[in-house]
C-alpha cells in the first residue's frame, strides 16, 4: 500500500492541491477576498493590477480577484447540485435498465441515443431558451441534458458485470435481484463513476461559463466566472485583464479535475487488479 | 437501399414531431406568461391591452388544445410562425442565416482536420519525445480551454496588439481565420491523440514487421502504410465533428459577431423572440437527425456489409 502511494502520480498531486485550494477559497471567500465583489467604484474602472486590486478592476471599478474568488461559489455549487441530480436521475436507471436488458432498456436506449445526437450546447441553450434565461433553469437544462451520457456509461459497466459469474452464483446462492444490485454491482462501479464524475466536473463548469458568458446562466451582477467574460466583450480591447483572468481561472479549474480523473482512472485499474 | 433511406424518413418525421410537442409543452410550463416576459424584455410597457394583442397575435388566447394542433400544423406545412422581431417568417429567418454557420463550421472543420493529421503524425514518429509530450500538453489544454477565452485571446493577439487579422464580422477570407481557428483547434488537438493511439496500434501490426523486414524505413511506413489504416476511425469521427463544429459555433459566432444561426439564437432569446426559439429549436433537431442519416448512409456506400444485416 506504501509503495502503492508512493508511486501516485505527481499530476493526481498537483490536481488535488488545485482543486482543494479552489474549493477553500470559495468556502472562506468573505475573508480572503480583498473586496466586496459587488462594490462599484466609477473613479477606479479597468485599472491593471496593483498592490490595491492584484488582478486589476472591471468595467464598474469592481475588484476582479475578489470577483473570482466569489464566482467559486456559484461555479461549484451549481456544478455539484447538477451532479447530484444527475447521479439522482441516471444511476438508477442505468441499474435497471443494465440489470434487466430486455424491451425497456432498448426503449431507453433509443431515447438516450437520440438525446446524444445533437451537441449538448445546442440542446442546453435550446431548453434555456424555452423556458428563459437564468441560473436554476440553465441547472435545469443541464441535467437534463446531461443524464444520457451517464446512463450509457454506468449502463455498460452493469452490463459488463452482470455476466460474471459470481453474479450467477450470488443468484444461485438466493440473493434477491436487488441485494445483488446493492451488494454485487454498485461496489464494483463506484470507483469508475467517481474516475467519470471528477472528469465531468470540469466540462460542468465549462458548460456553466459557457452559458454564463451567452447570458443565459447567472445574471448579472453575481459574480460567475463566464458572465465576467461577458462583461469583458465591450472592454478587453482597453484593459485584458478583465477577460484574462477570469478566462485562467476557468483552464486551472477544468485543468486540475482532468489530471485527477486521469491519475485515478489509471490507479483505478491497478487497485481492482489487487483485489 | 430504398427500405433504408424509407426507414430513416420515417424515422425523421418521428424526430421532428416529437420535438415539436416537447418544444410546445416547454414553453407552456415554464413560469410567466410569454407575452409579459416578452414585452418586458423589449422594454414596451406591458398594458392591458398590448399583453391582449400581444397574446392573441401568438395565438396564446386559443385553448391549450388548439395551439398545440395550430403549432403542429405550422410546423409541417412549412411556415413556422412569424417572429416577434423582424415580423418575418422564422423560416426564411433561419434559412436567411444558416450559410454563415455553415461556412464556418466547414473551415472549422478544415482547421480541425488539420491540426490533427499534423499533430497526430508528428507525435507517432517521435513517441515519447519533445514533440509527443507537447502534443499531450496541448490536446489537455485543447480540451480545459473554453473556446470563448481562447477566442478572446486570439482577437486580443493577433487583431488589438498586432492588428493582422479583423476581430468582426464576414467578409473577406481574412474574417475567416479567427472563429475557425478558435473553432477547430481544440478538438483538433484531442483528435491528434486518437490518431497517435491508432497509428501507435498499427505499428504492432504483422505488416509492418514484414515491410520493415524488407527494409522499408520506419517513417515511410508510418505515413505511407500505418496513415491510411489510421486514418479511418478519424473519417468516421468527422460525422459527428461536423455536429459539433455546428454547436460550437453558437459560442464562437457570439464572440466573433459572425451573421449565423447561432448568434441568432442568442439574440433571440435575449429578446424572447419565442416563434424564432421554437422555430430554432425544430430546425436544430432537423438538421442533426439529417446530418447523422447523411453519415449512415456514406458508411453504407463505403461498406456494403452494413446493408445486409
Amino acid at each position: 500500500m506504501l509503495k502503492r502511494l508512493k508511486q501516485v502520480n505527481i499530476g493526481l498531486l498537483v490536481g488535488l492541491v488545485i482543486l482543494l485550494s479552489i474549493s477553500l477559497l470559495g468556502l472562506f471567500a468573505p475573508w480572503i477576498a480583498p473586496h466586496d465583489p459587488l462594490a462599484v467604484n466609477l473613479a477606479a474602472r479597468l485599472q491593471s493590477p496593483s498592490w490595491t486590486y492584484p488582478f486589476g478592476t472591471d468595467h464598474l471599478g469592481r475588484c476582479i480577484l475578489s470577483r473570482i474568488i466569489y464566482g467559486i461559489r456559484i461555479s461549484a455549487t451549481s456544478a455539484l447540485i447538477i451532479m447530484f441530480f444527475t447521479m439522482l436521475i441516471s444511476v438508477p436507471i442505468a441499474l435497471l435498465t443494465g440489470y434487466v436488458r430486455g424491451r425497456s432498456d432498448n426503449f431507453m436506449m433509443r431515447i438516450i441515443d437520440s438525446t446524444l445526437a445533437i451537441p449538448d450546447i445546442v440542446l442546453t441553450i435550446a431548453i434555456v431558451g424555452l423556458l428563459g434565461p437564468g441560473l436554476v433553469n440553465m441547472i435545469f437544462a443541464i441535467v437534463v441534458v446531461r443524464w444520457a451520457s451517464y446512463v450509457r456509461f454506468i449502463r455498460s459497466l452493469v452490463i459488463k458485470i452482470s455476466q460474471e459469474d459470481y453474479i450467477f452464483s450470488a443468484r444461485m446462492a438466493g440473493n434477491s435481484h436487488f441485494r445483488i444490485l446493492k451488494r454485487y454491482i454498485l461496489p464494483q462501479i463506484a470507483m469508475p463513476i467517481l474516475v467519470f464524475s471528477a472528469l465531468d466536473l470540469g466540462k460542468i463548469v465549462l458548460n456553466i461559463a459557457s452559458l454564463s458568458f451567452l447570458g443565459l446562466g447567472s445574471q448579472p451582477p453575481t459574480p460567475e466566472w463566464g458572465a465576467m467574460l461577458n462583461d469583458a466583450t465591450d472592454y478587453f480591447q482597453i484593459s485584458p485583464y478583465v477577460m484574462f483572468f477570469p478566462g485562467l481561472a476557468i483552464v486551472l479549474f477544468v485543468l486540475s479535475c482532468q489530471l485527477v480523473s486521469e491519475r485515478l482512472g489509471k490507479h483505478d485499474i491497478t487497485f481492482s487488479k489487487e483485489v | 437501399m430504398v427500405k433504408f433511406l424509407l426507414e430513416r424518413l420515417i424515422q425523421l418525421f418521428i424526430v421532428v414531431f416529437c420535438v415539436a410537442t416537447v418544444t410546445f409543452l416547454l414553453v407552456r410550463i415554464s413560469p410567466g406568461d410569454p407575452a409579459t416576459i416578452m414585452l418586458k424584455a423589449n422594454d414596451i410597457p406591458a398594458s392591458d391591452e398590448a399583453i391582449y394583442a400581444l397574446r392573441s397575435e401568438l395565438g396564446l388566447t386559443n385553448s391549450i388544445g388548439g395551439q398545440y394542433i395550430e403549432w403542429i400544423q405550422q410546423i409541417f406545412t412549412g411556415k413556422w410562425g412569424v417572429s416577434f422581431v423582424s415580423q418575418k417568417p422564422v423560416i426564411s429567418e433561419l434559412f436567411a442565416r444558416l450559410p454563415a454557420t455553415i461556412e464556418l463550421a466547414l473551415a472549422g472543420l478544415g482547421i480541425m482536420l488539420a491540426v490533427t493529421i499534423i499533430l497526430g503524425i508528428s507525435t507517432a514518429i517521435y513517441e515519447n519525445g519533445v514533440v509527443d509530450k507537447l502534443g499531450r500538453v496541448l490536446a489537455l489544454l485543447g480540451s480545459a480551454m473554453p473556446t470563448f477565452w481562447l477566442g478572446f485571446l486570439f482577437m486580443y493577439l493577433f487583431s488589438v496588439s498586432l492588428g493582422w487579422l479583423p476581430s468582426m464580422g464576414r467578409g473577406s477570407w481574412k474574417n475567416l481565420i479567427l472563429p475557425a481557428t478558435t473553432l477547430g483547434l481544440g478538438l483538433g488537438t484531442v483528435y491528434a491523440r486518437v490518431l497517435r493511439t491508432h497509428m501507435l496500434e498499427m505499428l504492432q501490426q504483422p505488416f509492418v514487421k514484414a515491410s520493415r523486414a524488407r527494409g522499408i524505413s520506419k517513417n515511410r511506413i508510418l505515413v505511407f502504410q500505418v496513415l491510411k489504416h489510421a486514418l479511418l476511425p478519424i473519417v468516421t469521427m468527422t460525422g459527428t465533428s461536423f455536429a459539433f463544429m455546428l454547436g460550437g459555433s453558437i459560442i464562437v459566432e457570439s464572440i466573433f459577431s459572425w451573421p449565423g444561426l447561432g448568434r441568432y439564437i442568442v439574440e433571440s432569446i435575449n429578446m424572447r423572440d419565442y416563434p424564432v426559439i421554437q422555430g430554432y429549436v425544430v430546425f436544430a433537431a432537423i438538421l442533426f437527425v439529417a446530418i447523422h442519416m447523411l453519415v449512415d448512409f456514406i458508411y453504407l456506400i463505403i461498406d456494403p456489409r452494413l446493408n445486409r444485416r
